[in-house]
């Protein structure tokens, strides 16, 4: 891999949580458990999993707006694991996110142009005369009118309200960008609109992106490759076209099984995954998914999690290499 | 201001305490305006007189004008009222501010202070601050200052918190913003409501506790008219001179009473 060209290095991440359980013991949740990744410019990572699978947690570890525990990070060669908060400001405008809530993450008491041109100012791109110009010119670039800078938050709708998000996001020109399921608290409707816009400006611009959903239908729209997590484990990585037509982990073969699927497709039987989510302050011993596995066996338990190549590029962690696991086509939505 | 008065007008209650306040405000602001006699002119030959069109409230025990005194005494009580919420409000709100927002030591040190400040009764700790510090206009207002910071510390840290859990605030750290600029650009003008509406509701009670002190004789000095240093000073004419009482008793009641329609009003939806 060209080094070059990468963006996002994350080697070997992990984050616990404490939480208070009596005065005396707190329990430790694991919240991501040594995670690796690498992004290249204008490449797309998904991060795929149900709630509670870390997805999140790491995504905002990547960008030290988590601290995480273990790991290193480097961001365009350069490791910024463990630079204090003075040395990461200036860094700041170069990983930018983009938040699931867009009505949480527009502050309500400031209006749109100052919330757009912050980072701008914050890091002496614009100076305070050419700041109005290109905040105009930063919402025109997600497709609405520059008036809309004279406006307060409450004034937009929630699509509106995410637009301005992804302009506030882009307006520091960062290298990277986490997007924290961007289009799961909006209506059906407007989430095509968002995702187009997303399609679009990546397309156009070669954005780099983290891209945190559990839609596998917008993933596969939108991404490179995909990290499947299960309980804070990567627990298969590789391209999405691999990933999702020959899944090499049983747990991305019953996520990808319970996508929703036309109701004019003939009705095939469908694999349930057993059971909830375990607890992750008491995860299962060796692999963490043996007991929702429907192929585990006994040695599953002592399995440490450790990936194995199963094609160039593709990951799993998986122990068990004499499976057929059934892919289901995912449709582009 | 616009939408107090349009509210005002679809809401009585509402306007009722408008009005009162702003009567009441005025004779703070301007005492000229409504009293031209001095509220300090002893004249022994005149004590005591019930009300008249002379002296409309009538005459204390040393024959001074009790309207003027009431009049004069708006301005003492409330701004000394005002003044010390207005500190309290300021220094428990930054404090609430920083504790919600930093927590951990910072946070864990301002709930044990203001604790303490807590356990003790209003009015005790006001005459024991008092006591201490000396009594004057400004120990009273330090004291009453410091009897309601915990109560606007308390406020605007869990605003704070509430506040500071919004994206809102994570995409300000994102974007570069230090914590003071996160602290008063932004959680600041979202915890300000909260604060304000602290301030309503705990000046009725600071107006009594104001009163109580002065009845007791710590804060504001005789002869300077205050309206708890009136009662205090008319206790022993009450029961054949009531007007010595009443007078400065109904400025209390509808000044806590105007305080309270407003923010009732404000609080309702139409």
């Amino acid at each position: 891999m060209n080094p070059e060209n990468e963006v996002l290095r994350l080697d070997g991440v992990s984050k616990v949580f404490f939480q208070r359980a009596s005065l005396r013991a707190s329990n430790v949740i694991k919240a991501v458990t040594n995670a690796s990744l690498s992004l290249r410019r204008g490449e797309v990572v998904a991060l795929v999993g149900e709630s509670g699978s870390g997805k999140s947690t790491l995504g905002r570890a990547a960008i030290r707006i988590t601290e995480p525990s273990q790991g290193k990070i480097w961001l365009e060669g350069r490791q910024i694991t463990h630079l204090d908060r003075r040395k990461l400001k200036p860094l700041r405008r170069k990983m930018q996110m983009i938040f699931q809530d867009p009505y949480g993450s527009l502050n309500p008491k400031i209006r749109i142009g100052e919330a757009v041109g912050e980072g701008m100012r914050l890091h002496g791109i614009a100076s305070s005369r050419d700041v109005g110009q290109r905040v105009a010119a930063a919402i025109e670039r997600v497709g609405l009118p520059a008036e809309l800078a004279k406006r307060w938050p409450s004034a937009l709708s929630g699509g509106q309200r995410q637009r301005i998000a992804i302009a506030r996001a882009l307006a520091v020109e960062p290298s990277i960008i986490v997007a924290d399921e961007p289009t799961s608290a909006l209506d059906v409707s407007v989430q095509a609109e968002i995702m187009d816009l997303l399609k679009d400006l990546q397309r156009r611009e070669h954005l780099s992106m983290l891209f945190i959903s559990h839609d596998l239908r917008i993933v596969r729209e939108l991404s490179d490759r995909v990290l499947v997590l299960y309980l804070g484990h990567v627990v298969e990585a590789g391209p999405v076209n691999q990933v999702f037509s020959s899944p090499a982990h049983p747990y991305t073969e019953a996520l990808l099984q319970s996508v929703p699927r036309h109701p004019a497709e003939p009705a095939k039987k469908r694999l349930v995954l057993e059971g909830e989510l375990p607890n992750p302050i008491s995860p299962p011993q060796g692999c963490v998914f043996h007991p929702r596995c429907r192929y585990a066996l006994p040695a599953c338990k002592q399995a440490d999690m450790s990936s194995r190549t199963v094609a160039p590029g593709h990951l799993t962690a998986c122990i068990r290499d004499d499976l057929d696991l059934n892919a289901t086509a995912v449709e582009r939505r | 201001m616009k939408t107090l008065l349009d509210r005002a007008r679809r809401n009585p209650a509402l306007a009722l305490g408008v009005a009162i306040a702003i009567i009441i405000g005025a004779a703070a602001l301007f005492p000229g305006l409504f009293s031209q006699t001095s509220p300090l002119e002893i004249d022994m030959g005149r004590a005591l007189q019930p009300p008249s069109t002379a002296h409309p409230f009538g005459t204390d025990h040393v024959g001074r004008d009790v309207y003027s005194r009431v009049v004069h005494g708006a301005g003492v009580t409330l701004g000394i009222v005002s003044g010390s919420l207005a500190l309290s409000a300021i220094f428990g709100g930054l404090t609430g501010l920083f504790a919600g927002y930093l927590r951990g030591f910072s946070d864990l040190a301002t709930g044990q202070f203001t604790g303490v400040i807590l356990s003790f009764p209003p009015i005790f700790l006001g005459v024991m601050i008092t006591g201490i510090l000396g009594s004057s206009v400004a120990n009273l207002v330090v004291a009453m200052a410091i009897i309601y910071f915990p109560l606007f510390v308390r406020v605007a840290r869990s605003s704070t918190m509430v506040e500071a859990s919004r994206s809102y605030t994570e995409a300000a750290q994102v974007l570069g913003a230090g914590d003071l600029r996160v602290i008063f650009r932004h959680l600041l003008p979202n915890v300000l409501p909260a604060v304000l509406t602290q301030y309503i509701i705990l000046f009725p009670l600071a107006l009594q506790i104001q009163a109580a002190l002065g009845f007791l004789g710590l804060g504001v000095q005789p002869p300077t008219p205050d309206w708890g240093a009136s009662l205090q000073e008319s206790k022993d004419y009450v029961l054949f001179a009531s007007w010595t009482a009443i007078f400065p008793g109904l400025a209390l009641i509808l000044s806590s009473l105007a305080v309270i329609l407003i923010g009732r009003g404000l609080q309702s939806k139409n």
